[in-house]
């Protein structure tokens, strides 16, 4: 039995055709997955890294906008410091000045907190007779809400002044590593006439420079609405630059 | 993934062995093609590293089973009605000589637990211990089916083929 099977079994043969069906149909199916793995493979890598080319292109370009200062609040007094706030009234700079207006090591806790809470803390620990604030931002709205919040310090505050700069001091004062308010003050003091000569101004401490602006400007507002200190706006009317 | 020529030298080496088991199991020659390719895809591109040569075979025979088994399951779901057994017998047996047929007439009239054995055993020449693995099967199954499907052979021959 076992020579029969086998030889009849012998005879049943692949057909010519089936083989060669076989063959093409198998390397057709070999050839597409070859081709197929590379495409989605590299479609899958690249999808990828530009999903995380546009993810790290989103961070940093939020953390750019978020780190951008926007407006600035310079208090001066004895000594000064100068807080950078970003769009979203956050700080995000702080830098601290001596009497002479040179920038000091001296570091404040008061990153990213909002505006009303660092102007609390800040004009809460001043104790000196007269406090300059100077106000700038590159958007008018945000200079008006500021100055409007810095007006309810001044109400409790008799001997508080408060300016209102322009972006452009903001960004001399920055270039220049030197307190905003200092330097509005300096340039309405070398704008207003000839008393003031450039190397009186630049060797005078903060507060003297203060003082003397302070001193033009109310001459200059004499007769129409001034600028008080001690508190109560009359009229409300701000200190303003050109 | 294994390359163009091992596959066509693999088409070449073992199509007749497909064919046979093709014809165990399906009976019905039309249905080989399918199975054919679906054996040598998987050769081409799941097939492990072979130690010999039996081993490559018995891994094809294996592959081409259970690809038979799965295609009589996905059948049978299908609700067809099966050709009478005698005409797809006919059909399969056709092209061999007639000095053979009725063996291998007498072998696919078998059921198919008897059937896959006598194959296995007397025509690829496997043990029992073999086949249990090719099949996945208890040995003592393997036996019992063996001496079984031999006793059905011989009422089917006769005398003549007792070996």
């Amino acid at each position: 039995m076992n020579r029969k099977i086998k030889d009849a079994f012998n005879r049943v043969t692949a057909e010519k055709d089936l083989m060669q069906h076989t063959e093409d149909a198998v390397i057709l199916y070999m050839r597409t997955q070859n081709e197929k793995p590379q495409i989605v493979k590299n479609s899958r890598k690249r999808n990828i890294g530009l999903a995380l080319a546009f993810v790290f292109v989103f961070a940093f370009s939020s953390l750019f906008v978020y780190l951008q200062p926007v407006s600035a609040v310079s208090i001066n007094s004895t000594s000064s410091v100068e807080v950078y706030f970003n769009r979203f009234n956050r700080v995000v700079e702080v830098i601290s000045y001596d009497e002479n207006g040179e920038p000091t090591s001296e570091e404040m806790a008061i990153q990213n907190k909002g505006f009303e809470e660092v102007m609390d803390e800040i004009l809460s620990d001043a104790d000196a007779e007269d406090v300059y604030v100077t106000v700038a931002s590159r958007n008018e709205a945000a200079t008006r809400e500021m100055v409007a919040n810095l007006t309810t310090h001044q109400e409790m505050m008799r001997n508080m002044h408060i300016y209102q700069s322009s972006e452009e001091i903001m960004k001399k004062a920055r270039e220049n590593e030197m307190s905003m308010g200092r330097m509005h003050a300096m340039h309405e003091l070398q704008e207003s006439g000839e008393e003031y000569n450039t190397t009186d101004i630049e060797t005078e401490s903060t507060q003297e420079l203060m003082e003397a602006f302070d001193r033009h400007h109310q001459e200059m507002m004499r007769g129409g609405h001034m600028h008080r200190p001690g508190g109560g706006m009359n009229g409300g009317h701000m200190n303003r630059s050109r | 993934m294994r390359s163009e020529k091992e596959v066509t030298h693999a088409i070449q080496l073992y199509g007749d062995t497909v064919r046979r088991v093709c014809m165990v199991y399906l009976k019905n020659p039309t249905d080989t093609e399918d199975i054919f390719q679906n054996v040598f895809i998987k050769y081409a591109t799941r097939s492990p590293q072979f130690e010999s040569l039996e081993h490559e075979k018995a891994w094809i025979i294996r592959v081409t089973i259970n690809e038979c088994k799965d295609f009589l399951k996905s059948f049978y779901k299908r609700n067809i009605f099966p050709t009478r057994q005698s005409v797809l017998i006919n059909q399969q047996t056709a092209t061999v000589p007639t000095e053979h047929r009725e063996v291998l007439e007498a072998v696919l009239a078998l059921s198919k637990k008897y059937r896959e054995i006598i194959y296995l055993f007397y025509y690829e020449e496997y043990t029992a211990v073999e086949i249990a693995e090719i099949l996945n099967k208890n040995v003592n199954t393997v036996y019992t089916r063996l001496t079984r499907g031999r006793d059905l052979l011989k009422a089917a021959l006769g005398d003549d083929y007792h070996e």
